[in-house]
């Protein structure tokens, strides 16, 4: 996408605004870096803020009993493009769980940089990782939860933990103030699940 | 709309049963019987009793169902059934040679006050049971308990008559498997046997109420416990009972007859449920549990787990015998279901209300439990608190239809399915078909009301 972007600046002047739409730190900066593009429309920057404290009153309540449930478990993220996995670790942050594994199929050298720099120290951050890999450092840092695309479903489940699944083809929405809601959902059934208490590396 | 005068508001009643939750003793008296090898069950009553339990089995099974009757009449609802069972206990060995007869009352028979063994002892005074022949009794008055009291009273019946204690132990396990179905009772057959542990079930009716057909009717197909076997329950290691209101008597009884100690434990319903079954198999056999046990389970958690999301806080009406209801509202909570209307028919007591309520205790939603409910509250909890999954015999589709909510078949009596005959519910493997039918009502219902953008190839 950005390069797309990159090149309707080159080629038509048409100047662009990296955002994502996931989590409601993101989404809210999302709209207030749109708004704020246009200075003369102060108007827009009015409603922008309108909106995002109406849609945050909105699902707070909602995302505060979630975090009850889920602050402490641990997340691994394992996904396309880094830039999602910045704004997944911010959501998971702001429901209270910690990130002890972060990667992408596509990161650059700089999506590293920045991502060193948003995870603490000891989480494990891998590039370009095959299925043996996130098995390995999954175990080893005894992730809750996985979050990655369609066919790392049934490897989550084969080592009992939880899974939420973030690829192109949903239904439910996970971008937006809604889709945090939809996102806190998922990952809260999912690491909650009493299915857990069954699988063998997790019995006492 | 066939129950469309079923109310919403809920007013108190206290001598008033629409639509029971139950049946009547006979019924699970008979069924325990034919779990007898060669054994003619018998009804001491009127014609209609018998040919109304014989149907509802019949129905059930879909199997031939042999029983006799002391045909009552007006004149022996009178003076008493003796002559009656006298006749008839002559006629049926005299024509239908079974080894021995189970005779359970019924509530004409219970009202005169008949009192069996003393005609029995007449009847064998009189030459009337040939040698090596038996006939056994339980009093199954249908105004006490349901039918799972008289599968209960029939089982104890069993080591009344037959448990011996012997010289030495045997290295044999007593199993009394609970009111389940023939599949069931093969399934706990088979992951004994998968244990290498030699067992006696009683009673066993597999292999009695799931035959094949082979061009043959038998009046006493193969299954069943033997009377030897019978004999030797008193000299086993041990009795596992399973589901306290069907096996607790016939368990404590033989332990007071034989002193074979027994464990009570919850049918082997789901994943916990097996778990606690095989655990106590393990630990009074002396034996390791089989890889192969343990690959199937396995399996179980990994169908679990790939669909988790899908039993994820869904409601649940069950209907049906407390001790099925106790390990399937078990099993339901382990999924992340939520059981929220929970009724049976049976009075089965303070502590399994206090059972039930403990298992529940976790779930997030207010949660019914009724015990001697039936089937009108059941659907008036339901139209009050709808679900998303009705869970209970035959009667319940109607519920099902007019509140348009899944449903899946457990219970007695199914008379609109089959399946339940030939694939168990217990175990492992009983559960992961359990599994299986919970999702395939869940999922069709998805399917059904999806609309066009939101169908799902993938689920």
């Amino acid at each position: 996408m950005t390069g797309l972007a990159e090149t309707m600046k080159e080629k038509y002047g048409i100047p662009f605004i990296r955002v994502s739409y996931f989590g409601i730190e993101d989404m809210a900066k999302a709209l207030y870096d749109v708004a704020g593009h246009f200075k003369e429309q102060p108007e827009i920057m009015e409603k922008a803020r309108e909106l995002v404290r109406s849609e945050v009153t909105r699902i707070y309540p909602e995302l505060q009993k979630i975090k009850a449930r889920v602050c402490g478990k641990r997340a691994a993220i394992y996904v396309g493009g880094a830039f999602k996995a910045f704004s997944l670790i911010k959501a998971l942050r702001y429901l209270g769980m910690e990130v002890v594994l972060a990667g992408s199929q596509t990161g650059n050298e700089k999506d590293y940089e920045i991502l060193r720099d948003m995870c603490n120290d000891g989480t494990i951050i891998l590039d370009d990782a095959n299925p043996l890999e996130l098995s390995k450092y999954i175990i080893e840092k005894n992730a809750d939860l996985f979050i990655g695309g369609v066919k790392e479903r049934p490897i989550a489940y084969k080592m009992g933990i939880g899974f939420c699944d973030h690829n192109h083809e949903r239904k439910t929405p996970l971008a937006g103030f809604e889709g945090m809601l939809n996102f806190a959902e998922e990952v809260c059934q999912t690491v909650t699940s009493p299915v857990w208490q069954f699988a063998p590396h997790r019995s006492p | 709309m066939l129950l469309k005068h079923t109310t919403k508001e809920i007013m108190e009643r206290s001598a008033l049963t629409v639509n029971p939750a139950k049946t009547c003793q006979p019924i699970g008296a008979m069924y325990a019987a034919l779990g007898i090898h060669g054994c003619l069950p018998h009804s001491h009553g009127s014609q209609g009793c018998y040919a109304y339990h014989r149907s509802s089995l019949t129905r059930h099974y879909k199997e031939p169902v042999m029983a006799a009757t002391s045909a009552f009449t007006e004149g022996s609802s009178v003076f008493g059934g003796q002559a009656n069972l006298l006749q008839a206990i002559d006629n049926m060995f005299t024509v239908y040679k079974p080894d021995l007869i189970a005779v359970h009352t019924t509530c004409l028979s219970e009202t005169i006050g008949d009192d069996i063994p003393q005609i029995v002892n007449k009847a064998v005074a009189e030459g009337k049971v040939p040698a090596g022949k038996y006939v056994i009794h339980a009093n199954t008055p249908s105004y006490v308990g349901s039918h799972v009291t008289g599968f209960s009273n029939m089982t104890k019946a069993m080591v009344d008559y037959f448990a011996e204690t012997g010289a030495k132990k045997n290295k044999t396990i007593n199993i009394v498997p609970g009111y389940v179905e023939p599949s069931d009772m093969e399934e706990i057959r088979r992951i004994c046997d998968a244990m290498g542990i030699p067992i006696i079930m009683f009673p066993d009716t597999s292999r009695v109420l799931n035959g094949p057909l082979t061009g043959r009717f038998h009046m006493y197909p193969a299954g069943g416990v033997t009377i030897p076997e019978l004999r030797q329950t008193g000299q086993s290691m041990g009795t596992v009972a399973l589901g306290n209101l069907a096996s607790t008597a016939a368990a404590f009884a033989l332990d007071a007859k034989c002193k074979v100690p027994y464990k009570l434990l919850d049918l082997p319903i789901g994943l916990h449920g097996t778990d606690m079954f095989i655990d106590i198999l393990r630990n009074i056999a002396g034996v390791n549990v089989p890889d192969s046990l343990t690959f199937e389970r396995g399996q179980m958690v990994d169908i679990i787990s790939d669909m988790h999301q899908y039993f994820y806080g869904k409601k649940v009406g069950l209907v049906g015998d407390p001790d099925q209801l106790l390990a399937l509202t078990k099993f339901l909570v382990s999924l992340d279901m939520c059981p929220i209307h929970i009724v049976t028919g049976t009075p089965a007591g303070k502590k399994f209300t206090a059972e039930l309520r403990e298992a529940t205790k976790e779930v997030p939603c207010d949660v019914n439990i009724k015990v001697e409910g039936d089937m009108y509250l059941f659907h008036q909890l339901v139209k009050n608190d709808p679900v998303d999954l009705l869970i209970g015999n035959s009667y319940v589709k109607y519920i099902a239809k007019d509140e348009d909510i899944p449903f899946i078949r457990h219970g007695f009596p199914i008379f609109d399915r089959i399946g339940h005959s030939y694939l168990p519910t217990v175990g492992y493997r009983g559960g992961i078909l359990f599994l299986e039918k919970i999702l395939n009502a869940l999922m069709d219902r998805q399917d059904r009301d999806a609309t066009d953008i939101n169908m799902e190839l993938v689920m």
